[in-house]
């Protein structure tokens, strides 16, 4: 994994949505390394996964483009994707490209 | 800002994956120079999207130029190796990306492309927040 990238999968809790920590830049370098944990963490989350993304820098385009694919593989399996502890300039990204309404946003 | 002082910068970078951080770091270390840093809060997306756009449908060396055209004004410019102009799809439609554009139009107070034998250049101008 690029070291401008850092996720912590937490672990399974019934009732709950499964925790990934997002650390650092999400862009075309990282991308797909976010699409690889997330993916592989929504595998065994029947609650769905949510994102924290108090401490990710920065996003652009590559990363938004692999949440909203994440988000379709969660629907697909019947949960969702959430994102929590938006930052101010992520939530500037998904403003720009009228892609805020894939997410639960908490 | 002294007067004297050369507020125009550029940086070439190969087509990888690293070059859009590169890029950023670029634009955010000139900028920072030039004390201009806190004025435009949205630089570094904007670099970011152009430069992902060159490594992705150019082939070759890409080359970013920052250039603080006054106090309240900056061009931002990305020239790649490719006369292929990219095409705006539709928002709805650009499933699979192709938001890097939108985003561009959405923050630029200006931009546009110059193609050249072998080569283009798309361009912005940014306003600083007030």
């Amino acid at each position: 994994m690029d070291g401008r990238l850092q996720c912590e999968v937490g672990s399974v809790r019934t009732g709950e949505a499964r925790a990934v920590t997002v650390r650092g830049e999400v862009d075309l370098a990282t991308a797909a390394d976010l699409e690889s944990v997330v993916g592989s963490a929504l595998q065994e989350a029947p609650d769905g996964v949510v994102l924290d993304l108090a401490q990710l820098t920065f996003i652009d385009s590559s990363g938004l483009r692999v949440l909203v694919a994440l988000a379709k593989d969660a629907e697909s399996r019947g949960t969702a994707l959430g994102l929590r502890n938006l930052p101010r300039h992520a939530q500037r990204v998904l403003e720009l490209t009228g892609l805020g309404d894939w997410f639960e946003v908490t | 800002m002294n007067a004297n002082e050369t507020t125009r910068a550029s940086c070439r970078l190969g087509p990888t994956l690293a070059a859009p951080a590169a890029a950023r770091e670029f634009v955010g270390s000139r900028l920072r120079g030039w004390g201009a840093d806190d004025r435009f809060p949205d630089v570094e997306l904007l670099t970011s999207e152009l430069v992902t756009n060159a490594v992705r449908h150019a082939h070759g060396e890409v080359e970013v130029t920052i250039d603080l055209i006054d106090a309240d004004h900056i061009r931002l410019e990305v020239r790649d190796r490719s006369e292929r102009l990219p095409v705006l799809r539709p928002l709805e439609s650009a499933r699979d990306g192709g938001w890097g554009l939108h985003i561009v139009g959405r923050i630029a107070q200006r931009w546009g492309l110059d193609q050249h034998t072998g080569e283009k250049t798309i361009w912005c101008e940014i306003a600083a927040v007030t």
